[in-house]
């Protein structure tokens, strides 16, 4: 059986982000080496020692703020929403869809709607006695995940299928890679994918329990790295069919040309430690990208800062690509924007994107000593960005359960003039 | 477009204990599908170390485990676990876990919460704890899409089989209840199930073609209609179907007019409503279809449904459709055949 493979190009781009909301903010953000991390604002600092957050400080200046529609939903919902208003105008379709489109939505979430388990537990201040009333069910009814691409889908008259992947930290890769599979094989000639997630105490506390936050920022790969700091936001992608996008005259950022899921089946929270699943999922994306390790000349790194999933993805990166990992250049976006959940390889995907079209890969700051436990020295593009010739990408996202997601982005030439 | 067969299937519903078929004393089981199961793993299946794992986590673990008895399967998953995938739909089996967690932090204070129960407050760790059980390391998706996640768990394990990245997919789902859902929700369904996929080969009897999902917001009979219409257009060439399992939304959809719309379109006028068989439920009730739907094309008794066909219900069943509707506008189509 003869698959079709169509070329799957990225035309529109949005982000509701830490370090800012809209494309443009975005990127000068990363590549001016800006910050997204703060101190915690939205819980009560004297309960958690390692008090730094990545919060979204800009979402009250967007219409989805407003907008009465969006309140019985969760905050994830919101953020969706406007990341993919913003992608779809970025892509020519301000005005919405046509009536008949094929365009599918697919968001990967962590926590999805979790913040609204919060909110009903505050508002009616409930205890272990307390029982649920039907008052407090009726704040619990959109709790369902689906509700992120569903509520986005019907928003902007989306009419291809829509799902919610609930893989945890690379749920985001999972929409990326699953949007390009579909166009790919002429299922859908266009796929709004990306991910989003709410802050919520529960999120939080999970990494403070596990001790897997830091107390001093986030610096991957650092010798004297701490951990992760949470974060949220969504970032949204349009991808089209290449001739669809070529036929109307569509703006092209870059082209999706691998993907590839895999599990380490190893453990419920920890990376396998020689990252068996990460290095099965680059070499696949390669494989379905039609591409060689040296093809690759950045790499977008899962990089939570963390001491066992970089230690994991140190030694998964040697594996795949040998000594050449000390010269190609690898960077961590979660040093700027902190560990955004489902929304991460999303925001990474954005980055990736706007690395290629502009050939400037952001830089993973905070980092001055990298790991001498690590197989090799990694050049993490520290602290500044760097203009470079870049070809290919390839992003990797790994979740807890051992979900893993890797996706590959390629460089479009410019159309002759 | 592919053909896809199903190698086995396993189901835990009304009684604790997994069966590998559906259709034997369903409907007589129909009220007790409502009732909370009391033991999630009562086959043991998970091994000693199952405290700190989620209802869910034990139910469809548990079911999913006793399908690798399938000694074809067990040899694939030995052979090349990295070709086997796990495609799982769930929509709100964590709302106890992250409500009780989240509890816990609010009443005790963040130390206190166990970091033992914080996997539990992800929906994927049901797939990723039993492919941690079983070493299987091929993709693993868990899909929340509402009533239309089993549609989406066949359509994405359809194309990691379509792009030869696995040779069998497990696609299942999984519902669990508690207090929680009980004050929130209607449906109250405690179920998993679970299908080995595989693409169709000359041996197989009973095939089916992955699903179309279409979404809009006031979709209805019409839309539904129209979808299977156009599915058995595209794969059997107009031919008619015998009947149509709505495998969930019959609440939502107006039956009459689905019944008089594709009677007019040609494709059938027997409709069964699957939640009549099975009951009502958030998000495996496709797979409950399929199950159900290839036990009667494997030549399986369907007297007891053929009551509950609206429609002519004494025809000889050798092409079906199922068909989905769910609240938000999603609907979806797939047919399937017994093979002459």
């Amino acid at each position: 059986m003869t698959m079709t493979k169509k070329r799957v190009v990225i035309t529109g781009l949005g982000v509701v982000s830490p370090v800012g909301s809209g494309t443009e903010k975005f990127w000068n953000a990363l590549t001016g080496s800006v910050t997204g991390v703060g101190k915690l604002t939205r819980l009560p600092n004297a309960l958690y020692p390692r008090d730094l957050a990545a919060e979204i400080k800009d979402f009250d200046d967007l219409p989805e703020a407003l907008d009465e529609e969006l309140a019985p939903y969760g905050q994830a919902v919101a953020y969706a929403v406007a990341a993919s208003r913003m992608a779809l105008s970025d892509a020519g379709f301000a005005d919405g869809l046509a009536d008949g489109n094929d365009c599918g939505v697919l968001i990967g979430t962590t926590m999805g709607n979790q913040d609204l388990v919060e909110q009903v537990i505050n508002r009616y201040d409930l205890n272990e006695s307390s029982v649920l009333g039907e008052e407090q069910g009726r704040g619990l009814a959109n709790f369902g995940a689906s509700l992120l691409s569903t509520v986005v889908a019907n928003r902007f008259g989306c009419q291809g299928g829509a799902l919610t992947f609930v893989n945890a930290c690379a749920a985001g890769n999972y929409a990326v890679g699953t949007g390009f599979a579909r166009i790919r094989s002429g299922q859908e000639s266009m796929t709004l994918v990306g991910g989003a997630d709410p802050f919520s105490r529960a999120c939080y506390t999970i990494f403070h329990r596990l001790n897997a936050s830091s107390a001093t920022d986030c610096r991957p790969f650092d010798q004297n790295r701490e951990g992760m700091v949470v974060g949220e936001g969504a970032a949204m992608l349009v991808l089209e069919e290449y001739e669809h996008a070529v036929a109307r005259g569509a703006h092209i950022y870059a082209e999706v040309t691998g993907y590839a899921l895999t599990c380490d089946a190893y453990h419920a929270t920890a990376p396998h430690p020689e990252g068996r699943g990460a290095v099965a999922a680059m070499q696949r994306a390669l494989h379905v990208a039609g591409l060689e390790p040296e093809d690759i000349d950045y790499v977008s790194a899962h990089g939570t800062g963390t001491a066992a999933n970089d230690q994991s993805e140190a030694v998964a990166m040697h594996r795949v690509f040998g000594e050449r990992l000390a010269t190609l250049p690898v960077s961590s976006i979660k040093s700027s924007l902190g560990h955004c959940m489902g929304a991460a390889s999303a925001f990474e995907a954005v980055a990736c994107a706007l690395g290629l079209y502009h050939q400037i890969a952001p830089p993973t700051i905070n980092t001055t000593d990298i790991d001498s436990a690590f197989p090799i020295k990694l050049d993490v593009i520290p602290g500044q960005a760097r203009p470079m010739p870049m070809r290919h990408a390839i992003s990797n996202a790994f979740a807890f359960g051992g979900n893993i997601a890797t996706v590959v982005f390629s460089r479009v030439a410019p159309a002759n003039p | 477009m592919m053909e896809l067969a199903i190698a086995n299937s396993r189901y835990t519903l009304a009684a604790e204990t997994s069966s590998a078929a559906l259709l034997p004393g369903l409907v007589e089981k129909r009220a007790l599908l409502q009732a909370p199961l009391a033991d999630y793993d009562s086959e043991r299946r998970l091994g000693r170390k199952i405290r700190f794992l989620s209802d869910a986590t034990r139910l469809f673990g548990g079911t999913a485990v006793a399908l690798l008895d399938d000694e074809r399967l067990k040899a694939m998953v030995s052979a090349s676990p990295e070709r086997i995938g796990v495609y799982t739909c769930e929509e709100t089996i964590n709302l106890r876990d992250d409500y009780q967690f989240d509890l816990c932090v609010k009443v005790h204070g963040p130390d206190e919460a166990s970091p033992l129960l914080a996997p539990n407050t992800l929906a994927n760790v049901v797939g990723s704890h039993f492919a941690s059980n079983t070493g299987i390391t091929g993709p693993n998706c868990t899909i929340a899409a509402g009533q239309s996640g089993g549609m989406h768990a066949l359509q994405s394990a359809m194309h990691g089989l379509m792009e030869q990245a696995i040779d069998c997919a497990l696609v299942g789902g999984v519902e669990v209840s508690s207090d929680y859902h009980r004050a929130t929700f209607a449906v109250q369904r405690e179920v998993a199930a679970v299908h080995a996929v595989v693409a169709a080969g000359p041996a197989d009897k009973v095939v089916f073609f992955p699903p179309r999902i279409r979404m809009k917001k006031d979709a209805g009979a019409l839309d539904v209609a129209r979808a299977v219409k156009a599915e058995a257009e595209a794969r059997f060439g107009g031919a008619a179907l015998d009947a149509v399992i709505v495998a969930c939304g019959s609440k939502l959809l107006d039956t009459d007019t689905l019944c008089t719309a594709m009677s007019q379109y040609g494709v059938t006028n027997s409709v069964l409503p699957g939640e009549h068989v099975y009951g009502y439920g958030e998000s495996c009730g496709a797979l409950l279809a399929l199950g159900l739907a290839s036990e009667i094309l494997q030549g399986g008794d369907a007297a007891p449904v053929r009551p509950l066909i609206l429609g002519t219900q004494d025809t000889p069943l050798r092409r079906l459709g199922i068909v989905s509707l769910d609240e938000q506008g999603q609907y979806s189509a797939l047919v399937m055949e017994r093979r002459a």
